[in-house]
């Protein structure tokens, strides 16, 4: 038998869309710590950092918590993937390690300067990355937990 | 800014069906187009002086939202949780075809660029 097509309520999307308008305006317009200069404000890693941080460990402790509440959908949808999918964003994160990476090749005077620092910058990526991975566990168990306490 | 917010809900409303519509891969794709569109952008930007207004609203509205770093982690960390195994996976598929969607963006745009003697 075919899988039945999942529908989308317009109450969900909307509250997706809402979300998400929030969510990518704290992304851009928040003052949020700099590195770099204003010129280079797309590649500037430690904004990003930040941004990606906090909202996927936010994410985890409402995942954690939302896991044991019937809230409505388009409650959870707005908030989940509208909101903190927002918040957070990939395609910056893509385009300052590519801008970070190929800008130090085409500044370094020499080649082996330059892929030291492409593998520095690829083994901090790692780092963070790991480094979201253990805090969003931990906050996905926090946010279980408080569910559970207040249940 | 309102079109900054409208490019914005749009792009999470998309990345919101594709994962509705395609469960498994609906992030990822949301996530390579995302980068790619990202990329492409901030190549244009470069060398036409574009009106920032729509640059932000397509850079950080459209595409930021279009593409999302909590959710992968969300997910790889339930994985982690579940002793799948599958974490790592997730983040080296996720993060490693973003950054290559970024870099094509940026070679194809490039390319169109000089084929069309704009460098």
């Amino acid at each position: 038998m075919a899988k039945p097509v999942p529908k989308s309520r317009i109450v969900t999307l909307l509250a997706v869309g809402v979300g998400g308008a929030l969510g990518a305006l704290g992304r851009v317009f928040l003052p949020w710590p700099t590195v770099l200069d204003e010129a280079l404000q797309p590649i500037d890693p430690l904004p990003i950092m930040l941004v990606n941080l906090i909202g996927a460990a936010l994410l985890g402790l409402f995942t954690g918590y939302a896991a044991l509440r019937p809230w409505p959908e388009a409650v959870t949808k707005g908030i989940t993937t509208g909101f903190f999918g927002a918040f957070t964003t990939m395609s910056a994160l893509a385009v300052v390690t590519t801008g970070l990476a190929l800008g130090q090749a085409a500044l370094a005077m020499d080649k082996l300067t330059g892929i030291f620092t492409m593998v520095a910058i690829i083994a901090g990526l790692v780092v963070f990355l790991y480094i979201t991975t253990m805090l969003t566990i931990g906050t996905i168990r926090l946010g279980t937990k408080l569910a559970s306490g207040n249940a | 800014m309102i079109i900054f917010v409208l490019a914005a809900a749009l792009g999470a409303i998309i990345r919101y069906l594709a994962n509705l519509y395609l469960p498994r891969r609906g992030i990822l794709l949301a996530n390579i187009a995302g980068s790619f569109i990202a990329g492409s952008v901030l190549t244009l930007a470069t060398t036409f002086a574009i009106n920032n207004v729509v640059f932000e609203a397509v850079f950080g509205g459209f595409a930021g939202s279009l593409t999302t770093y909590s959710t992968v982690a969300v997910t790889a960390a339930e994985q982690h949780i579940n002793s799948t195994g599958n974490a790592t996976k997730i983040w080296i598929s996720q993060v490693g075809l973003s950054i290559t969607a970024c870099l094509a963006g940026i070679t194809v745009t490039r390319i169109m660029l000089v084929l069309y003697n704009y460098v």
